[in-house]
């Protein structure tokens, strides 16, 4: 049969961010993927030569927007490691907290998004209805809705009082309502059903060969989370990492809900552990060796490495996002696809360009 | 599976009104901690360009006088910052000695000098 090569991408509706996408397609079903990315590189890892490693903090806070808290917090435990920082523990159980809100409120973008994609409009203003929620929250203990800015080298800039936690408590209580009632359109929709069982299936051991992080390998099956490290106070909160094993879209769906409730739980561990004393621990010095520090975001691991060399300036800052990791993952999804479904399996991985061209 | 799951979310919406706020009827508030712009105190401002040299948007710049007979804040110096350079980090406020940077939580008006 005589093969049609289509462009998709860099602007298509269902893409917030620019991806292009040669598909190579026998009648309607694709045969091949091949991407092209670099519409949105920034040179963000260069910037480290030209900002003081204090400074970094921001920029590297701006690498996404979804996940921005992550992106500085990876940064500045690689610092830590490097100057040899003990971070106060009440700074720990901070980072905890935001970064689980962090998690809440990209699945529950991720959600709409989803929804969004397969023609179901009002579950998609209703999931991001609910992910304002979630922002309320981020602007009343950091002063940012994205971009937080309370993630610095030593600890957290910001304190949250008890009051406010026990407000937080009550409020995450409520989106756990709110978020549980319409969930059950995710699972139990029959037309969400139609567009999501059985399609695009990534095996388990494809999800292992090809290097998918995140819900992308936890959805196949792979039971691998790197919270479970026990980074910052991920050491002292009670979980399980959340997997599937059907590997096709509905399970992806279905583990991206699981950890919504699951960051809910934890959050709320946070908040009833939480101890008290400092925030920060003073800097002295400059940093001076290398580290790579892995963090599990709500993509998938991201790695950080950084390399110092006693200034102010650091030699380099290497970012791996989990976007990067999942492409090749999210290319085999696609092969003997129908052209119809091309638009969902891009999204199945959370992509995020930005991310992954920094 | 179900072709009605979302009707009791459905009907609850249709009896709840607007979940948005019916801005500029009522305007929302900003929280104690929202970061929205930076504000510098004068008076208190001793030009020690800190906040010039640590911004790392390069948003903010200082100039000082070098007259040790000039002593009225217009004189001390000149303190400006680029409303469309800054990202509202707070490291300024961060290292200011004296306490003249203050984070405001309203946001700065727009900034109209490249309308034509």
């Amino acid at each position: 049969m005589s093969r049609t090569v289509i462009p998709f991408g860099p602007q298509h509706p269902v893409l917030p961010e620019p991806i292009h996408l040669d598909l190579v397609l026998e009648d309607e079903k694709v045969v091949e993927a091949i991407p092209r990315i670099g519409y949105v590189h920034r040179g963000l890892e260069l910037l480290v030569q030209k900002k003081d490693f204090k400074q970094y903090v921001f920029v590297a806070e701006r690498i996404c927007g979804i996940c921005s808290f992550m992106h500085g917090m990876g940064y500045c435990c690689a610092i830590e490691n490097i100057m040899d920082i003990k971070v106060p523990e009440r700074a720990d159980f901070l980072r905890t907290l935001w970064s689980e809100l962090s998690r809440m409120h990209s699945h529950m973008l991720w959600l709409g998004l989803w929804a969004d994609a397969f023609g179901f409009e009002s579950l998609f203003m209703h999931s991001w209805r609910l992910r304002e929620k979630i922002l309320d929250i981020f602007e009343q203990t950091t002063g940012g809705r994205v971009i937080f800015s309370v993630c610095e080298i030593g600890g957290v800039k910001k304190d949250i009082d008890a009051e406010t936690l026990k407000n937080i408590s009550s409020k995450i209580d409520e989106i756990k309502k709110d978020a549980l009632e319409f969930s059950k359109v995710f699972y139990k929709d029959k037309t969400v059903a139609v567009r999501t069982v059985d399609v695009g299936i990534l095996t388990k051991e494809q999800a292992f060969a090809l290097g998918a992080v995140g819900p992308m390998a936890r959805g196949s099956g792979l039971s691998q989370d790197l919270r479970s490290t026990g980074y910052a106070a991920y050491g002292q909160v009670d979980f399980e990492p959340i997997f599937e094993t059907d590997g096709d879209c509905y399970a992806r769906t279905a583990v991206r809900i699981r950890e919504f409730f699951q960051s809910a739980d934890i959050i709320k561990q946070c908040i009833g552990k939480m101890p008290e004393g400092e925030i920060r621990q003073k800097v002295t010095g400059k940093p001076n060796g290398e580290y790579f520090m892995r963090l599990e975001q709500p993509r998938g691991e991201v790695l950080y490495y950084a390399k110092a060399n006693g200034t102010d300036f650091l030699d380099r800052v290497r970012v791996r996002t989990p976007t990067f990791a999942n492409i090749p993952a999210m290319l085999e999804t696609l092969k003997n696809s129908q052209l119809a479904d091309v638009p969902l399996l891009i999204l199945t991985i959370d992509p995020c360009i930005s991310c992954t061209e920094r | 599976m179900s072709l009605l799951s979302m009707t009791k979310t459905n009907l609850k919406a249709l009896f709840h009104g607007p979940y948005t706020s019916q801005f500029p009827l009522k305007a929302r508030e900003p929280f104690a901690n929202t970061r929205g712009h930076i504000d510098c105190d004068l008076s208190t401002c001793i030009f020690c360009t800190l906040c010039d040299k640590k911004c790392p948007t390069g948003a903010i710049s200082v100039t000082r006088s070098v007259k040790a007979t000039d002593t009225t804040p217009e004189k001390k110096g000149t303190w400006s910052i680029e409303p469309l350079k800054c990202i509202q980090c707070g490291y300024c406020v961060e290292t200011c000695n004296k306490n003249s940077l203050i984070m405001k939580g309203e946001c700065s008006e727009p900034a109209t000098e490249n309308v034509r």
